[in-house]
């Protein structure tokens, strides 16, 4: 891609995806344009929208009319994705691929096997989490190609700068995973950024050159990332560079699978349950609506203050539409109960989230959060990371995410932190359209590389380690105690590569040498070749990693060769690790053994 | 009349239909809070629904029978064609789809009362609004304010104002804007993907549990 035309960003959600795209020649930063993208909206019909849903439907044979699934570009898929694949698929449960972002950093389960829909039917042609995103990129990819490079290859979005992103909490297999996604959808140059990053910058554009008068040095801002499926926290330092502000990210939080999906379903569930004691039962479908509703009364409710209560109305399913309706309403009383003391609840910045098992909450597979309070999840976050010495408390938040598009949400997270911050004032900084503001700031990041705007200054995540053994003499019942040996350091700039020559391992040529990954986002002054040898649980394992040296003609099977490790941040976003030869020119990569993870 | 305007009107009818009967129903002191949400609904959609079928029928002329049609095609190009049905229903499909217009309006009211039908209709108000908002782009004729002075210039356009009480000599008028109209300035319906003959608005539906 000698000379692309556009700059694309690509916010690749739980929920939904969105794609904007700037000229790439412009002399500065341009507006981004949010792209309609062309999806199936009913069987056989095809609408462009701002949003595709991150859904995936794999119909079985009666399931969708012949020719049903067509699209402009392809006769061919036996499946759909986009709005069509979530309507069909709610009628449809068990052949509906949802979240599969979410089962993308599942720790749990080898991401790469065919597991979705997560215990589908037998007759179902299952996909793996990388499978289903890398069809949401080919759609989007396609869709793009069909509308904007119909008649100019050079406008294909392969050919362009696309910025993918990533919730900041992605650990290195879930970004790993991610940018083979791309690959395989056809995107071989990719470059990850962080979702609440990509936040800030659709902030940072939305304030053109003002931004400087809003925000000051010593600002702590922290980036409040509420949406469909997940809950991402991030804080950005503002600091004086060379006489000039400079933007610094400074902390990531961990992976929260929590999100708007689960409060509607609450609320849901809470409804049901009061016409349940009224005498009326809910079937599936009536129940689907029901969450539709809620959805809007919620909406409704949180974003206009005087309103006592909102009906929920269920319409009737036959064609007798106002005979079978069941009339209820939500009151002001119960989504203050139910949401906002229940996902946002006043606390102490000392709490920490609740480790019982919660059900109900989402009948699936995958491991949502068993404290539903993102305040608590808040306050470990920012328990983690500011204070004497460290990052301050924030002094302005930047909400995104379609959740904290609820005003009176916004509001609470806002007393929360002013109940913790004490004295000093902590603000709302103006959100822009919170749906696709991700892709929005993805294509102003994309501006900000080529030197045409600020660059927040971030780096490395987390940082990376990997485990040692103590040169303890063992003892009989005491797994021998691990250390950590620092690869990667937190922060470590793009394209940086680091060598550690600090430690020595012993490679058995011929054999497969395997190291476990450790992560934190806490520790984030560990220099590279450091061993932390007590970490008192900042300290996570990630997954195993695996290189093998062939026997060469001077060394037999069964040599030891000494090596050193190597590390990169790459300019992708990326984490590398290699194994180097101390005495040779050898250097092989370390390679994911996502399969291993199914035990941790 | 050809039997496709026979049809648009027929429709039309039923709206204006079902519109009035609504509005008959909900005596403005039992519901006045509903009134002006019935009538916008059924306003917005008839006047959408109207245009539609207005724009796919190319000319005033009564178009040729259907079986003239096939052969003289291509012995006068000119001619017109009787407009396909095919937008129409694409375009009530939308609404039973997303607002369920099609059932509220085919479902005998009487026997409920006004509360029931009030409840209904904020969704099939909010599914409506939500078709036009996506697909129709409507904007009034004038833009003063209702009940407000006018004045209409001469070369008017006869089509877009209608003038009523005592209309004498040549413009321009001096009157009272009683109704700013509707224009619609774009319609983007969804593409169809195959050709439909087939005239579904919405599909039966069937639950099959297990084999």
């Amino acid at each position: 891609m000698a000379n692309p035309k556009y700059i694309v960003g690509i916010d690749l959600g739980t929920t939904h995806c969105a794609l904007s795209y700037a000229p790439a020649d412009a002399e500065t930063q341009e507006e981004p344009t949010p792209f309609r993208i062309p999806q199936l909206v009913d069987a056989g019909e095809v609408d462009g929208r701002l949003l595709l849903p991150s859904f995936m439907l794999l119909p079985g044979p009666h399931d969708v009319p012949e020719g049903g699934l067509r699209l402009p570009w392809t006769d061919g898929h036996d499946y759909a994705v986009g709005a069509f694949a979530r309507e069909r698929g709610a009628e449809l449960p068990s052949r509906l691929v949802a979240s599969a972002k979410s089962w993308l950093c599942h720790t749990g389960v080898d991401r790469t096997a065919d597991l979705l829909p997560w215990e589908g039917p037998d007759d179902v042609q299952k996909v793996s989490p990388v499978e289903a995103a890398r069809r949401y990129l080919q759609h989007l990819r396609h869709a793009w190609n069909h509308s904007m490079a119909a008649e100019d290859p050079e406008a294909r979005l392969e050919h362009q700068t696309v910025l993918l992103t990533v919730p900041a909490s992605f650990d290195a297999v879930a970004r790993e995973l991610t940018v083979r996604a791309a690959q395989e959808a056809g995107l071989p140059d990719i470059t990850l950024l962080e979702e609440p990053q990509a936040a800030f910058y659709a902030w940072l554009a939305a304030q053109g050159d003002d931004w400087r008068d809003t925000i000051e040095v010593g600002d702590s801002i922290l980036v409040c990332d509420v949406g469909g499926g997940t809950t991402d926290f991030s804080l950005i330092e503002v600091v004086e560079e060379d006489g000039a502000l400079d933007l610094q990210r400074v902390a990531v939080g961990e992976h929260i699978t929590l999100g708007g999906d689960n409060m509607d379903l609450t609320l849901a569930y809470s409804v049901r349950h009061k016409l349940a004691q009224q005498g009326t039962q809910l079937d599936n479908w009536q129940f689907r609506a029901l969450t539709h509703q809620c959805r809007k009364a919620k909406e409704h409710l949180l974003s206009d203050p005087t309103a006592t209560a909102a009906p929920v109305v269920i319409s009737g399913r036959g064609s007798s539409l106002i005979g079978g309706s069941i009339r209820t309403e939500l009151t002001r009383d119960e989504i203050q109960s139910i949401l906002t003391e229940g996902f946002f609840p006043h606390g102490a910045l000392t709490d920490h989230p609740e480790r019982k098992p919660k059900v109900g909450m989402r009948e699936m597979g995958l491991p949502y959060e068993s404290d539903p309070a993102i305040t608590r999840h808040l306050a470990a976050f920012l328990h983690g990371h500011v204070g004497e010495g460290r990052t301050a408390f924030p002094s302005a938040v930047l909400f995104n995410g379609g959740v904290m598009k609820a005003e009176g949400l916004r509001t609470r997270v806002l007393e929360v932190l002013q109940q913790w911050s004490g004295e000093a004032e902590v603000r709302a900084l103006p959100a822009p359209d919170l749906d696709i503001a991700v892709a929005r700031g993805a294509c102003y990041y994309g501006g900000a590389r080529e030197g045409r705007g600020i660059r927040i200054r971030a780096g490395a995540p987390r940082s990376y380690y990997i485990a040692v053994e103590s040169n303890m003499p063992a003892v009989p019942g005491v797994p021998t105690p691990l250390k950590a040996l620092c690869v990667l350091p937190f922060g470590t700039e793009e394209g940086s590569a680091l060598r550690i020559p600090e430690k020595e391992f012993g490679l058995v040529v011929g054999e497969d040498a395997v190291f476990t990954l450790l992560a934190s986002t806490t520790r984030t002054s560990d220099d590279a070749g450091a061993i932390v040898d007590d970490w008192g649980g900042e300290i996570e394992e990630v997954a195993t990693m695996e290189a093998r040296f062939e026997a060469t003609s001077d060394e037999a099977t069964g040599t030891v060769i000494p090596v050193v490790l190597e590390s990169a941040f790459t300019e992708v976003g990326t984490l590398e690790l290699y194994c180097a030869a101390r005495d040779s020119e050898q250097r092989r990569k370390l390679a994911f053994n996502i399969r291993e993870t199914q035990e941790a | 009349m050809s039997k496709h305007s026979l049809t648009a009107l027929v429709v039309i009818l039923v709206f204006i239909a079902g519109l009035v009967a609504v509005l008959t129903l909900l005596a403005p002191e039992a519901l006045s809070g509903q009134l002006p949400l019935l009538a916008g609904l059924g306003a917005v959609v008839a006047l959408a629904l109207w245009f539609t079928l207005e724009r796919l029928r190319p000319t005033p002329v009564a178009p040729p029978s259907p079986e003239e049609t096939a052969e003289e095609e291509v012995a006068t190009p000119s001619a017109p064609e009787p407009p396909s049905p095919v937008p129409a229903v694409q375009l009530l499909s939308l609404l039973q789809r997303k607002g369920r217009l099609i059932d509220f309006l085919q479902e005998d009211i009487q026997a409920y009362d006004d509360a029931q039908i009030g409840a209904a209709v904020r969704n099939v108000h909010s599914g409506c609004r939500e078709v036009l908002d996506e697909h129709v782009t409507l904007a009034p004729v004038m833009t003063d304010n209702e009940n407000s002075k006018v004045t209409i210039d001469p070369g008017f356009d006869a089509h877009a104002i209608r003038l009523t009480g005592t209309v004498s000599g040549e413009p321009p008028f001096n009157g009272v804007l009683r109704h700013r109209g509707w224009r619609v300035e774009h319609i983007d319906l969804p593409q169809q993907m195959q050709e439909r003959e087939d005239l579904i608005v919405a599909p039966a539906e069937v639950e099959v549990n297990g084999g």
